[in-house]
């Protein structure tokens, strides 16, 4: 089973779309919420390059943003 | 066979879609995500019974309306509408039949189209204030549009941000004045007559030139100046207007095309509101209700 990390905000509306996703698929995720954690923040941006959320990381794969196309590639991978 | 396909998942097309289930046509949602540009908003006030809502909440909630209707729902984006004696709707799985169609495919966040901008996307340039707000704490930023999405965004980001500051391309901001004093009361400097013609920095955005030639150092760039209508997906006959949206009969919401109708923000109706393109839907839905029941 791969290992994945969803860093999110509270209030980051893409996110929440993507945990429905994930849950449908029966996995489960890490979530760190960046909006608290001034390193986990900095962690994002290294891994991704984005002071964006959301960030999901699936396995080697960081994929950035909502998109289900690239969540679904990067699970079956 | 459907009675309707509805594009879009928005409040025009979920509207339509309850309305057109209740009616027992048999019908299609197809929809990239339920998120759209309700999901996109921070606080919404004005819609009527909840005072004070966020805008994935309120999505969710007519998501979730919907969902308790008969009606088949598939997440997916459309790439081609032909009409011949039916219309036929391409998507990724396949292609799918109707007798009528309802495009409801809302608006996308307008660019600024200044250099840099594409480059630093995620990386300091932000469409989604929501989102994003919690991840600029204690830094600058800059919002640019004075109407009410970029006032309501200045306010949100006073919870983080050190210093917020708002440009607007004219004179005055077109926003609610209720917003504008609420900004200035959350300390956001508004500056009018301006806007940014740069956007540069190193990893991330770190400065903004400003039309009058003055730069900035700001580590975030929120736009919010306005958007343009999803209306490319329709067929090349259907008529537009110069703002490139659908020109609909205000009456009933058909278009030009026989049996193809339009709701919500991607048509030329004049005030684009949640509660107007929930009324738009129902509109569109029973005047397709009318139609269906003619040609039988």
């Amino acid at each position: 089973m791969k290992k994945i990390t969803m860093y999110t905000t509270p209030t980051c509306v893409f996110c929440p779309a993507i945990k429905q996703f994930l849950s449908k698929n029966d996995i489960t995720y890490t979530e760190i919420d960046v909006s608290k954690d001034e390193a986990a923040l900095e962690e994002m941006k290294n891994i991704s390059g984005q002071m964006s959320v959301p960030v999901t990381v699936i396995g080697d794969e960081v994929i950035t943003g909502y998109d289900k196309k690239k969540l679904q590639k990067a699970l079956d991978a | 066979m459907y009675d309707v396909i509805i594009i879009g998942g928005g409040p025009a097309g979920i509207t339509a879609g309850i309305y057109a289930a209740r009616k027992k046509l048999k019908t299609l949602l197809l929809t990239r995500d339920f998120i759209g540009q309700v999901g996109l908003t921070g606080p919404i006030e004005n819609w009527p019974g909840e005072p004070r809502i966020k805008g994935a909440d309120l999505i969710n909630q007519f998501e979730e309306h919907l969902r308790k209707h008969t009606l088949d729902i598939i997440e997916e984006e459309v790439s081609v509408i032909e009409k011949d004696d039916v219309f036929r709707i391409t998507t990724e799985s396949g292609e799918k039949m109707a007798r009528t169609v309802l495009l409801a495919t809302g608006r996308t966040p307008r660019f600024l189209e200044v250099p840099g901008e594409q480059e630093y996307i995620g990386k300091g340039v932000v469409y989604c204030a929501t989102c994003d707000a919690p991840v600029y704490q204690n830094k600058k930023v800059v919002v640019v549009g004075g109407g009410n999405n970029g006032l309501s965004s200045a306010i949100e980001l006073t919870d983080y941000a050190s210093e917020v500051t708002l440009l607007e391309i004219q004179d005055s901001c077109p926003a609610d004045e209720l917003l504008q004093e609420r900004a200035r009361d959350k300390g956001v400097t508004i500056r009018t007559n301006q806007t940014i013609t740069k956007i540069s920095g190193d990893d991330y955005v770190s400065e903004v030139e400003l039309r009058d030639g003055s730069s900035m150092q700001v580590d975030g760039v929120f736009v919010e100046i306005g958007s343009l209508p999803n209306s490319s997906v329709a067929p090349a006959s259907i008529k537009r207007n110069k703002l490139n949206e659908i020109e609909i009969d205000q009456y009933s919401c058909a278009t030009n095309l026989d049996g193809f109708y339009a709701a919500g923000d991607v048509t030329n109706i004049k005030d684009k509101q949640i509660v107007t393109a929930t009324g738009e839907g129902a509109k569109a839905a029973l005047s397709i209700y009318s139609y269906l029941r003619n040609l039988e």
